[in-house]
């Protein structure tokens, strides 16, 4: 098993409904929901699904937001709904242990997917070693990737491979980058990883999401994530429906079924959410500000306990260069703004 | 009384900063700093007069070197091969690595450890700052969780820290959960990249509270932590940030004031200023018993 699509295929798309998705509900996603979509996404052709806390494994707590349902209840849930695809899960390092890694194995998990921060990737090679022993396979992707330049990306990307990710990708956790700037960053990984898949994860924060994607794979992503209507944090992420349309006009194979997919987004828009994510003002300006949108909730609350524009509030954890799992900033970047202001 | 003689085995960030830390302290001092390879810092302290060695503690052992006190700052692997050497030995092994193989002890709450173990292990710079607070707030409260946040500066985690980032999550989480005695706890380690350099800070929450406490009672027992904790690391300040009856928030910052480390590394400081607590205290049991305090 690689990082590479499947015979035949141009594209890998990675579903992520029901792992970026949880941050749009706030974790709460119960195991029905994760059952019946699942299923759904399968019967589809959708090659590969990610299930668990928005943050991934282990990061349920006060300090990210609690999942109403447990790691293991997830995952087990998901791997009864696939029969073709694979199951993938999300883990931080420093968040998630290596107990996790074992749950993800005992669990059925197929893909391991870790998320470093580009400039620290080094803390991550005992987790590349830990998840391939188990005999999962390994995936790397560098968050807030806006924040590193493509030289940097590429060096980090031929570490990854050497520890022996299959694949490593980048994700605009923040919804900042233009085309242009995912497609420099994206040619300078495959360069530097030749055997390696590269992925893609984009965010709609400035509505470039689809275009973003469409950038990754002319650029050399073989592996793009995308969720049904868009389901993620803050302005959500590309809209896997959309992504598989598109894809289809450019001629580029991705296995998935449209026509059966339209089900399975029709069934996430009636079961899984109330509202789905759009650009609204906060939105756009964490974007602008390059800040990670799972910071949206925390950053309202903490708007209204200082009484300040959370658009500042945003602004002022751009200039603090908060990386996602320091939510324990925000109140700071508020009562900074509230000092300036008075 | 003669001085304990210390060797220091690893000369990365957390030996190095063990090594001035012991010159500024009359009752203890440097017998061996011993690194991995050569390099320009073992040879710096070579042409000061320091012994050094890149043999490796174990060989120094086999050919005879006697220590009173090792300081383990290398990896949790290196760390048991170590400990199953020094372990025949008179000399007291204190590891800083995360491998939690010795008696965790964090000063404040039981450096009475000290005398009883031949491995006292510093947990983590994680440990060190929350747990003081964790240990007065739960036995006070009665939570049933325990969550500690920490985030530490990308610059003040050497390599061997990097690669022992799971065995420092869990060590640290269980050591929270064996010295406070809450049944469920959860530690997430942020590392941060930021530029310039972001103090050492924890968010510290116990939730559950069986026996909810005023704001001024929990600002009192927060303000005296803090106070014990500041004999060995002056830039420890700890203030209540939350207090809802369910769930209390505390902020821990600590800042280096030692000359030779940076403000951010907070991280560095309360671990060796707890490390050095540790050889005051068996120093001080040494001379009051006899050759050697009690196994």
């Amino acid at each position: 098993m690689n990082g590479a699509p499947a015979i035949g295929l141009d594209i890998t798309l990675y579903d992520v409904t029901l792992r970026d998705g949880q941050h749009a509900v706030a974790h709460q996603l119960n195991e029905e929901q994760i059952f019946r979509y699942a299923a759904a996404a399968d019967r589809a052709g959708v090659p590969v699904v990610e299930v668990g806390h928005g943050n991934g494994l282990g990061a349920s707590s006060l300090q990210i937001g609690r999942a109403l349902t447990t790691d293991r209840a997830m995952l087990e849930t998901a791997r009864r709904a696939l029969t073709g695809a694979k199951l993938a899960a999300f883990l931080c390092p420093g968040l998630g242990t290596f107990g996790d890694v074992d749950l993800a194995r005992e669990c059925g998990v197929d893909v391991l997917r870790l998320g470093v921060h580009s400039t620290l990737v080094d803390f991550s090679e005992s987790y590349v070693e830990k998840i391939l022993q188990s005999g999962l396979d390994c995936h790397a992707v560098m968050l807030m990737s806006h924040m590193a330049s493509a030289d940097r990306l590429a060096r980090s990307t031929a570490l990854l491979a050497g520890y022996g990710c299959t694949a490593i990708g980048i994700m605009d956790s923040a919804g900042y980058l233009l085309p242009h700037e995912v497609g420099e960053r994206i040619a300078a990984m495959a360069r530097a990883a030749p055997n390696a898949a590269i992925s893609f994860h984009a965010h709609n924060n400035l509505g470039l999401a689809t275009a973003n994607s469409m950038a990754a794979i002319e650029a050399g992503a073989t592996i793009v994530d995308a969720s049904a209507r868009g389901f993620g944090a803050g302005a959500g992420n590309a809209q896997l429906e959309v992504v598989c349309a598109v894809a289809q006009r450019l001629g580029k194979r991705t296995g998935v079924d449209l026509n059966r997919y339209l089900t399975a987004s029709e069934l996430a828009a009636a079961e899984l959410v109330e509202s789905f994510p759009l650009i609204d003002s906060v939105s756009l300006v964490s974007g602008l500000a390059g800040v990670f949108s799972g910071f949206k909730r925390k950053v309202l609350k903490a708007a209204d306990d200082y009484g300040v524009s959370p658009w500042d509030i945003f602004f002022e954890l751009g200039r603090m260069q908060a990386i996602a799992g320091q939510e324990d900033l925000i109140p700071e970047a508020a009562g900074r703004v509230r000092k300036t202001a008075s | 009384m003669r001085a304990l003689s210390v060797a220091i085995v690893g000369a990365g960030l957390i030996g190095m900063d063990l090594f001035h830390r012991i010159r500024e302290d009359d009752g203890i001092r440097v017998g061996m700093v011993i690194g991995r390879s050569p390099g320009k810092r073992l040879d710096r302290l070579a042409a000061d007069g320091y012994r050094v060695s890149e043999r490796g503690l174990v060989k120094e052992l086999d050919d005879g070197a006697e220590f009173d006190v090792v300081f383990d700052a290398t990896d949790a692997r290196s760390h048991v091969d170590h400990w199953a050497r020094v372990r025949g030995t008179n000399a007291l092994m204190v590891d800083l690595t995360p491998s939690h193989v010795g008696t965790p002890v964090v000063p404040v709450v039981n450096i009475d450890q000290v005398g009883r173990s031949g491995n006292i292990s510093m947990v983590s710079c994680a440990g060190q700052a929350s747990i003081p607070v964790l240990h007065a707030l739960a036995a006070r409260l009665g939570p049933d969780y325990v969550e500690v946040n920490a985030t530490v500066a990308s610059s003040s985690f050497g390599p061997g820290t990097r690669r022992n980032a799971n065995e420092f999550v869990e060590s640290t989480r269980d050591v929270i959960r064996e010295l406070t005695g809450v049944p469920i706890a959860k530690f997430i380690a942020g590392v941060s990249p930021a530029r310039p350099a972001p103090d050492f800070r924890l968010s510290v929450s116990l939730a559950g509270v069986r026996r909810p406490a005023s704001d001024a009672e929990l600002a009192a027992l927060v303000e005296s932590t803090q106070d014990t904790v500041r004999a060995y690391a002056p830039g420890y300040a700890a203030r209540v940030v939350d207090n809802d009856g369910d769930v209390v928030t505390v902020d821990v910052r600590v800042r280096a004031v030692a000359p030779t480390l940076p403000g951010y590394a907070g991280n560095l400081e309360i671990t060796n200023g707890a490390a050095l607590q540790v050889v005051r205290l068996y120093r001080s049991l040494s001379r009051r018993g006899a050759e050697s305090p009690a196994r």
